[in-house]
């Protein structure tokens, strides 16, 4: 039920980033039919969610540290915030990993959902390329999900420990 | 009703007690109480004795007195009793009340049985002791201050091999002056602090991550948030938001002109000021005029 319901949203919150205009989720096949008689209204933007935030840091000696965030003006039921890690090559962006994080107000020490933060370091990609992170972050409040998206500029990470000056990217 | 609540509650009281003395000391509360009884009993005994070696009679008192009652024609009770009665009833009076004394004293009725008092005293005294003594030795401090970050449910996407933060950097706290204390040595950046605040906003809690922290505030059931973040030239951060640039307030103890946005939906507020790539946003739901104030009196 939880699997499908997530299911569910991360859909909702796809096709609002994919459209960035209100929409409604309707059914979208058997395995979301339990979530599918909720009629969310999706909005690009709206009066919950206040900010989102990401970020890319060259850590040295191949490290990757990303940081996000998601606030909002007042409680909600649920924030997620969907970040993908993009290199480029050849002159092109091309994504080569992608994390989905889901923060519920029972994962509060106060039980008090308001605002997401993360951070997080990857280690697994080669270095001496640019890499930028994409966000998308999206509020649940009822039955209305507000939704933004946020990009970074592209950041060499250097295999050495010394950090490197990354002016330009894109 | 109340009494047996209140009769289960002290009998809750004392199992808990009683389990935490088994466990440091190796003793069960029977014992524990056994040993206190015991030396009751000879702390007891020993004043006793005192006591009445003080006030015993010389060897041949009593043979004195029963010699001056002759004397004087009174008729002792004590030798009526001895020839009509049982003859070895007061055999030897004086070795069988000196055996009395010397032996264990019977104890008073309110001794006789456990006292739930001086019981529950002597355990809540035991387990103050055995919890001062942990304090000290494991060192614990007042409070709890901060707390571990929440981990959120996460799910690894393509090729990713990531590592949290919230071992040692995703720090959460509940107390203002200290989170700028914190904030400033883990960031090792100037804490932006705000001065002026509207009646009624209150701090409630800032999170420390990786580079950037936020700090908490509520006002008319909205929130406020204040974010500081270190700023390099190997990183990049990006923060969207719906509103858009609407005026400039000076602020004075910055010296700078710091850009308002207003929100396109509803009154909402948000303000950007950047020094040495150090970044500070201040975001959320308030009235104009004080926003600006907050805006024009925030200092380092």
């Amino acid at each position: 039920m939880k699997k499908k319901y997530r299911k569910a949203m991360g859909l909702a919150l796809a096709m609002a980033l994919a459209m960035a205009v209100p929409a409604a989720a309707g059914p979208a096949g058997t395995e979301t039919a339990e979530a599918a008689s909720v009629d969310w209204v999706v909005e690009p933007r709206g009066q919950y969610i206040s900010s989102s935030r990401s970020g890319i840091t060259n850590k040295g000696s191949g490290v990757i540290g990303i940081t996000a965030s998601t606030t909002a003006h007042e409680q909600v039921d649920r924030i997620d915030i969907s970040l993908y890690l993009d290199r480029l090559v050849d002159g092109g962006w091309s994504q080569v990993a992608d994390y989905d994080f889901t923060f519920l107000p029972s994962d509060m020490p106060n039980g008090k959902l308001t605002k997401a933060t993360l951070s997080f370091t990857v280690k697994d990609q080669p270095a001496g390329y640019y890499y930028r992170v994409r966000g998308s972050h999206g509020v649940w409040k009822g039955s209305v999900i507000e939704t933004q998206n946020t990009y970074s500029d592209g950041v060499y990470i250097s295999s050495d420990p010394v950090y490197r000056s990354a002016d330009t990217a894109e | 009703m109340e009494k047996n609540r209140e009769a289960d509650s002290y009998q809750t009281e004392d199992k808990k007690i009683e389990l935490l003395l088994q466990e440091a000391y190796g003793y069960s509360d029977e014992q524990l109480l056994e040993e206190l009884e015991k030396a009751e009993a000879e702390a007891q005994s020993a004043k006793m004795e005192e006591q009445t070696s003080s006030l015993q009679a010389p060897p041949d008192e009593f043979e004195t007195i029963l010699a001056k009652m002759k004397e004087r024609g009174i008729q002792p009770q004590l030798e009526k009793e001895l020839s009509d009665s049982d003859p070895l009833k007061f055999a030897e009076p004086d070795d069988k009340v000196r055996s009395a004394e010397t032996e264990e004293p019977e104890r008073p009725p309110e001794m006789a049985r456990p006292h739930r008092t001086s019981k529950t005293v002597w355990r809540v005294l035991i387990a103050a002791a055995i919890a001062g003594s942990l304090l000290l030795a494991t060192g614990i401090g007042v409070g709890g201050r901060r707390a571990l970050e929440y981990k959120a449910d996460v799910r690894d996407g393509q090729g990713s091999n990531i590592a949290w933060n919230n071992e040692s950097e995703n720090v959460m706290l509940n107390n203002e002056e200290e989170a700028y204390q914190e904030i400033e040595e883990k960031l090792g950046i100037p804490v932006l602090k705000l001065k002026y605040r509207p009646e009624g906003m209150k701090f409630e809690q800032a999170v420390i991550e990786d580079g950037y922290a936020v700090m908490d505030y509520s006002y008319n059931e909205k929130m406020i948030y204040v974010t500081q973040a270190i700023g390099t030239d190997v990183n990049s951060d990006n923060i969207t938001s719906d509103r858009v640039a609407y005026k400039s307030v000076y602020n004075k103890w910055l010296g700078a002109d710091i850009i308002i946005e207003k929100g396109t939906e509803v009154d909402e507020y948000s303000a950007a000021y950047e020094k040495d790539k150090q970044y500070y946003y201040v975001e959320g739901i308030m009235e104009e005029e004080e926003f600006v104030n907050m805006i024009a009196n925030m200092m380092f």
